[in-house]
């Protein structure tokens, strides 16, 4: 109820009472009158401003005395018995307004900490979904914002930059603010420092840090008033801060600890892939330097071709070490995907092995006519790589065989050689635990065949041949392109 | 004849145009090597090669400058020579109008071959000739008839287009987006699943193993060419 219609209200039901009470001054009685005042000032205290209930009950009790009193329509008291009654009454009415004044004081206190601490379970499960520190300060800062209904904002330093959430809120001073971070107390209003700051300014921590600072602009005497639970909502968001924080440290640290063990096992195997074809080259070619007149000329051939191959080797190496570095780097936004024919891309990489000085029987079979959405140039690349493994086992009178079927909604691309095959424990997922550094590796071969499979959403599978060998399938998703003629 | 051809080799580093310089003279070619763009400017002046080989990477300038500026007077094959996984510089280079591109590193049988096909594609310009024949593949532009073996094919009036569209200039490189936009129009140029089937459909019309081509054949990543030898 408003404040100027309920003492309308009560001045109204004042009145009626006291017409009632005058016009029914011999069936009332004392009792009667007594009765209906208090129930006026019940109302009154329920109703009205404390300063205001006790003066209507000042007043009627005045009333009393004018109205029901003997000698009536004057304020003397003729008996003792009158002055017992209305000093009752005055004592009633008092405590009464009193009584009712607590009782209420009692019950909003009841329900602004229910509203606090449903307010604070929803804060704390809102801010436990995030995982990101900022975010968590962004979320906290908005919700206070509503629930506090004066602006809020959330500043912290950033690489020396004074950064501050929600985007749309003014910047606060930042002198007050670099105060409050360094010295870990809270200032403005309310506090007992810089009380003429238009804002409170809270610190998460309570150690003098470098830890963001809860800005709101609180009017007296709520700033006062309600430090307290600024304070326990302000250490709810620090701890959710703090919570998210450590975690992507520690994600971060992981990541990191990835990184370097990748890159000590690619280390180990890139080294390994470039250092053995680079001494056969050095070797062979200080021999054809140094002992050209000792060297007949099937000898020279054969150093000559071993140059080439071994160049050929380094070249692949190379190649590898790129696209790996590069697909590390960028993931799926590395690929140049586009509607790709396979047996295009299996043509052209064998059309690249044919034409060396010493060919290897290669064959291919295309049953499918499929498209899929491909890397063309890695896809290739990673043909190449399967057909060097394979060339290099490869044994018997049989061609290595690629080739590409499809078996219901999957394009399989394989090769397949009469080699040895796989060792028996040997995993396909063996070859990204490599990456992991925990086992020995494979060669680069293997592992940017394994990474552009993943990428291409295509899966690996290195299996044997019945008839003997080993079968390396990449088996690819078909999907229709849109809009077919 | 071809063998005595002048290619200017446009190259700044000092070991491969000397390797290049001395493949092609073992071949029978003139090579003249520039190691920046403004003596390549010069010599095309001076000398007018027959041909260039462009390395993109020189300390002077942008070769694809250099191949814009030279597209405007003259209509010499350009071999451009690039990096592994650069298929964007390969494209631009081939739509400014480069014939071909050789990339790096690369054996003496491929420079020679590529270099062979860039000057006969010349010489079949030179004839002003309406007919194409490979093989036993033989294309009439003016007639628009096209036989394998002496038999006529019947080609899709798509599967023509494209054919016709290849034919145009046999042996140069034309880029995917370039075909799509000749044969469907330019507002298909992204739709390159059409390019595939089209082609698929062509091979296995034209060709004896559609997996090995002979005629039609496959720059993964960048485009496709009609052989012509």
């Amino acid at each position: 109820m408003r404040p100027s219609f309920a003492l309308l209200a009560i001045a109204v039901l004042t009145i009626i009472v006291s017409a009632v009470v005058y016009l029914n001054q011999d069936t009332l009685g004392m009792a009667g009158a007594v009765t209906l005042y208090l129930l006026v000032v019940l109302a009154g205290a329920y109703y009205l401003e404390v300063a205001l209930a006790l003066s209507l009950a000042l007043c009627a009790t005045l009333l009393i005395n004018f109205l029901v009193v003997e000698p009536r329509y004057t304020f003397r008291i003729a008996s003792v018995e009158s002055w017992v009654a209305l000093g009752g009454f005055l004592t009633v009415s008092l405590v009464v307004t009193s009584l009712v004044r607590r009782l209420q004081e009692r019950t909003a206190e009841a329900e602004a900490a229910d509203r606090q601490s449903k307010f604070a379970r929803i804060l704390a499960e809102r801010l436990a979904q995030e995982t990101q520190p900022d975010i968590v300060l962004t979320a906290a800062a908005e919700m206070l914002q509503d629930y506090l209904g004066v602006p809020v904002c959330i500043c912290w330093q950033a690489a020396g930059v004074l950064q501050c959430v929600p985007q749309a809120a003014a910047m606060p001073d930042h002198d007050a603010v670099n105060w409050a971070m360094q010295n870990a107390r809270t200032l403005g209003a309310g506090s007992s420092n810089w009380p003429d700051l238009p804002d409170v300014m809270m610190p998460f921590s309570r150690l003098p840090t470098q830890s963001p600072v809860l800005v709101c602009r609180l009017p007296q005497p709520d700033a006062e008033r309600r430090q307290p639970e600024l304070r326990s909502l302000c250490d709810q968001v620090a701890l959710a801060y703090a919570r998210a924080s450590s975690a992507q440290q520690a994600q971060q640290a992981a990541l990191n600890a990835r990184a370097e063990a990748m890159q000590n096992a690619l280390l180990a195997s890139v080294s390994h892939d470039m250092r053995t074809p680079l001494t056969a080259i050095i070797g062979a070619v200080s021999a054809l330097d140094s002992q050209d007149a000792m060297l007949d000329q099937s000898s020279r051939t054969q150093l000559l071709q071993s140059i080439r191959g071994e160049a050929e080797h380094l070249c692949r190496a190379v190649e590898n070490i790129l696209s790996l570095a590069r697909l590390d780097a960028l993931g799926s936004r590395g690929l140049a995907l586009d509607w790709q024919s396979p047996e295009e891309i299996i043509g052209s990489t064998l059309a690249r092995y044919r034409i060396r000085p010493r060919p290897c029987r290669l064959a291919s079979a295309i049953t499918s006519q499929a498209l899929i959405r491909a890397d063309a140039v890695l896809l290739s690349q990673a043909l190449a790589n399967l057909l060097d493994n394979a060339i290099a086992v490869h044994q018997g009178p049989d061609p290595i065989l690629l080739s590409a079927s499809q078996e219901g909604e999957t394009l399989v691309i394989s090769v397949a050689d009469r080699g040895p095959g796989f060792p028996a424990d040997f995993q396909v997922a063996d070859i990204q635990k490599f990456r992991s550094g925990s086992t020995q590796g494979f060669g680069l071969g293997l592992i940017i065949v394994s990474t552009i499979a993943a990428l291409h959403d295509a899966q690996l599978i290195c299996g044997q041949r019945a008839s003997g060998g080993a079968e390396v399938q990449l088996r690819f998703p078909v999907r229709r392109p849109g809009g077919d003629d | 004849m071809t063998d005595s051809a002048t290619v200017l080799v446009v190259e700044d580093d000092r070991e491969i145009s000397r390797f290049l310089s001395a493949s092609l003279r073992a071949a029978g070619f003139k090579p003249v090597s520039a190691r920046t763009l403004a003596e390549a400017q010069h010599q095309m002046t001076s000398l007018t090669p027959n041909m260039v080989i462009l390395d993109l990477g020189l300390p002077d300038g942008d070769g694809a400058d250099f191949i814009r500026s030279l597209r405007r007077y003259s209509d010499i094959p350009i071999l451009v020579l690039s990096a592994r996984q650069s298929e964007r510089h390969k494209v631009d280079s081939l739509n400014l109008g480069a014939d071909d591109y050789l990339q790096k590193p690369f054996g003496v049988e491929e420079l020679l071959a590529r270099v062979r096909v860039a000057l006969r594609h010349v010489r079949l310009m030179t004839l002003r000739d309406q007919v194409y024949e490979v093989g036993g593949l033989r294309v009439d532009r003016a007639s628009g008839t096209v036989t394998l073996e002496g038999c006529p094919v019947h080609l899709s009036r798509t599967e023509h287009k494209l054919l016709m569209s290849l034919a145009q200039r046999p042996g140069r490189i034309y880029p995917h987006r370039e075909l799509l936009a000749t044969v469907w129009g330019p507002e298909y140029v992204d739709d390159t699943h059409y390019l595939r089937i089209h082609m698929g459909r062509l091979r296995a019309k034209l060709e004896a193993d559609p997996g090995q081509p002979r005629y039609l054949l496959t720059e993964l990543g960048i485009g496709y060419r009609l052989a012509n030898q």
